[in-house]
């Protein structure tokens, strides 16, 4: 089918032009939305291959949840402008494209000799039709895959603990001392939701900007609170 | 249906085209029409009117991250569910016991996390 | 339209494709046009204000100025922008929002695909639209954007769980995630009345994922000033406006096809009136639903709207599977 084909191709040209840009982007969040391109394309690859409830996993589960994750990852580092790579790792790798090119090439050959070579044994399951989803959940719940499945959710719940047990640390140390700033930055008359809005942003410019801009733009965001509260009360009266 | 399937994704791309199109067209259209006088104020970033001080790209509490992890374990023990659910009239009473399993599980890592205080937002 | 499906592809069938994507397209923007102006109008009522009334009878053609003044509005970067990612992300805000109507079957007769994931291409695709919210927050280079940004992230995540676990009582009853098989699956009751505890959760988190009233508060206007879209001006502000309505449609009309079936008329007796017609009017009635609870409900604060989430509707949802599930397999030894 050749519009299978072409499909394939734009599709893996997305793909690869997903990841060069993530490779040659310079600051982190574009690197992220690059490789959510090539998650996309991927899930396409999927539906092109007659798998579309795999497909649309694929986009629920990374372009959807991975990127976000990996987003909010991003937004809890110092991460400012521009990457800036440190001085000496980077020349070294500059010194001898060519050898690189060649090292790259050659794996790249090796792998395609490789994977061209083997004779992939059909599966049993494995059909030319599109699969719908009944017939994976006919088969995910069967007594072939019962264990595989049951292991499944204990795997999720252990990741699930260590996400806990490794990020419960931080955030408590990181809560306490927004409240900490929370209580010394506001005002008692604002309202409550002001106030969250004022934690953040007070924690957000402490961070940022040196001690004596901090202590300005901690007064700009309270002046800006108190106003927003009269604004609130004209228009209440 | 191997016609169908196919079909069906043919309109699916169609339609992102124009999903993408439409905007792009609109755009266009736009910078035809519309004026352009940007100058050095005009184009600062707004703040109520105050200077904007340092970049906003700054760091956001952990809390954030964490609820996204929480979210990426539970979308995919979801999405398992689907396809238990839709062979559910197949597999009988056997799937229920099996899912029931499954589900407690997932109910013993909310109950988890709700315990360890995870949920709470502050 | 949905036999054209089986049909090969000619270059004239191709053509009558694009061109019934293209009227829908404009029946959308039709529709998105005049929902603002119904919100503004029921809005007005509801606070005792008269409403757009100044263009065109009875200010019928309000919305079509906005629209028209947007298009001439300058429209500039920011300095301090991230201009690819800004100029990128309305698109990626609205695309999802139109595709997710590729699987919105009109009738059992009319429907664009007949995809037989179809409820989850739906939610995939539409999970799709927090990166454009989080692409605008975060290319602005603005405080306020970025913590709107943040926060729809945030609660969009932490509603889309209960949202999907919701939907799976509704699938299980049908045995199928196809929206067609779906809504045929409801011609003895709606899913409404045995899904009740499904419905309210659904349309709790739908009002979260459409970040509308009382769920408002990633543009808060009093707050966040309008959030993420700060720096957006002109016709990239009205993309992100028209993603939004566009999105409000297409959940509306989900939430028809999952719980009200769909075209299915109240009564068997009242089948003389097409199927399309009472997709319409349920779509149109779960779409200006969001404006009704604008004006009676005050905004929430953002540590009880995730709590809420997570300790009350996940727990909910739960239940509610397993409930469903425990009255289909009795139902199912009895029979």
């Amino acid at each position: 089918m050749s519009g299978g084909t072409l499909a394939f191709f734009i599709l893996a040209a997305f793909g690869l032009g997903g990841v060069t840009t993530m490779l040659t982007a310079r600051r982190v969040i574009h690197m992220v939305l690059a490789l959510s391109l090539s998650f996309l394309a991927i899930a396409g690859l999927y539906v092109l291959l007659g798998a579309d409830f795999l497909g649309v996993v694929q986009i629920i589960v990374y372009t959807g949840a991975i990127t976000i994750l990996a987003v909010f990852g991003i937004m809890l580092t110092p991460h400012g402008g521009l990457e800036t790579e440190p001085k000496s790792a980077p020349r070294q790798g500059r010194r001898m494209p060519l050898v690189a090119f060649l090292l790259a090439a050659g794996l790249f050959a090796v792998l395609f000799w490789a994977v061209a070579g083997t004779r992939f044994a059909r599966s049993p399951f494995a059909s030319d039709e599109p699969v719908d989803a009944a017939a994976i959940g006919g088969l995910l719940l069967s007594s072939r895959y019962l264990l595989p499945f049951e292991v499944i959710s204990v795997v999720l719940l252990v990741a699930l603990i260590g996400a806990i047990v490794l990020a419960k640390d931080d955030a408590s140390d990181t809560a306490g001392s927004v409240q900490a700033e929370e209580h010394a930055g506001t005002s008692p008359a604002e309202p409550p939701t002001v106030r969250a809005d004022n934690a953040e942003a007070h924690r957000a410019d402490r961070t940022a900007a040196s001690a004596r801009d901090t202590g300005e733009s901690g007064q700009h965001v309270e002046k800006e609170a108190q106003l927003v509260g009269a604004v609130r009360e004209a228009n209440r009266e | 249906m191997p016609s169908l399937y196919w079909y069906n994704y043919l309109v699916v791309v169609l339609f992102i085209a124009l999903g993408i199109g439409l905007p792009i067209v609109a755009f266009a259209l736009s910078r035809l029409l519309r004026p352009k006088h940007a100058y050095a104020e005009k184009t600062t970033t707004y703040e109520s009117g105050a200077e904007p001080i340092g970049t906003s790209w700054v760091r956001f509490k952990v809390k954030y991250y964490l609820y996204a992890l929480l979210f990426l374990v539970f979308d995919v023990e979801t999405l398992f569910l689907y396809p238990w659910a839709v062979a559910f009239d197949r597999v009988g009473t056997f799937a229920l016991l099996e899912m029931v399993i499954f589900l407690a599980i997932l109910a013993f890592g909310l109950f988890y996390a709700w315990r360890k205080d995870v949920l709470e937002w502050k | 339209m949905r036999d054209w499906l089986y049909e090969p592809l000619s270059a004239e069938r191709f053509g009558w494709m694009v061109l019934s994507i293209l009227i829908l397209l404009g029946v959308l923007l039709f529709l998105v046009t005049y929902a603002i102006y119904v919100q503004r109008k029921l809005l007005g009522w509801m606070q005792s204000r008269v409403g757009p009334n100044r263009v065109g009878p009875y200010g019928l053609l309000q919305t079509i100025a906005d629209v028209l003044k947007l298009l001439t509005k300058e429209s500039f970067v920011p300095t301090h922008a991230d201009r690819p990612l800004y100029l990128l992300a309305p698109i990626v805000a609205f695309a999802p929002a139109f595709v997710v109507f590729a699987v919105i079957p009109l009738t059992d007769r009319i429907a664009f695909t007949d995809i037989g994931i179809g409820l989850l291409f739906y939610i995939g695709v539409a999970s799709l639209s927090t990166l454009g919210v989080i692409m605008g927050g975060w290319a602005s280079n603005n405080k306020w954007s970025l913590i709107g940004a943040m926060r729809a992230a945030a609660m969009m995540i932490s509603y889309e769980i209960p949202l999907v676990l919701a939907a799976l009582g509704v699938v299980m009853l049908a045995g199928s995630i196809n929206l067609v098989d779906i809504v045929e699956a409801q011609r003895g009751v709606w899913n409404v009345v045995p899904q009740f505890v499904g419905f309210v959760i659904f349309l709790i988190a739908a009002l979260a994922e459409l970040n509308r009233t009382p769920f408002d508060l990633t543009e808060a206007e009093s707050e966040l000033i309008a959030g993420y879209q700060v720096e957006y001006s002109g016709f990239r502000f009205a993309i992100f406006m028209l993603g939004e309505y566009v999105y409000l449609f297409a959940m509306g009309a989900l939430i028809a096809i999952l719980y009200f079936g769909g075209w299915l008329p109240p009564h068997p007796a009242l089948d003389f009136i097409p199927g399309i017609v009472w997709l319409v009017v349920k779509t149109l009635f779960f779409a200006y639903l969001p404006f009704w609870l604008q004006a009676t409900f005050p905004r929430v604060r953002i540590d009880q709207l995730m709590t809420f989430s997570w300790k009350v509707l996940m727990p909910l949802a739960l239940v509610n599977i397993a409930f469903t599930s425990l009255v289909k397999t009795i139902a199912g030894g009895v029979s």
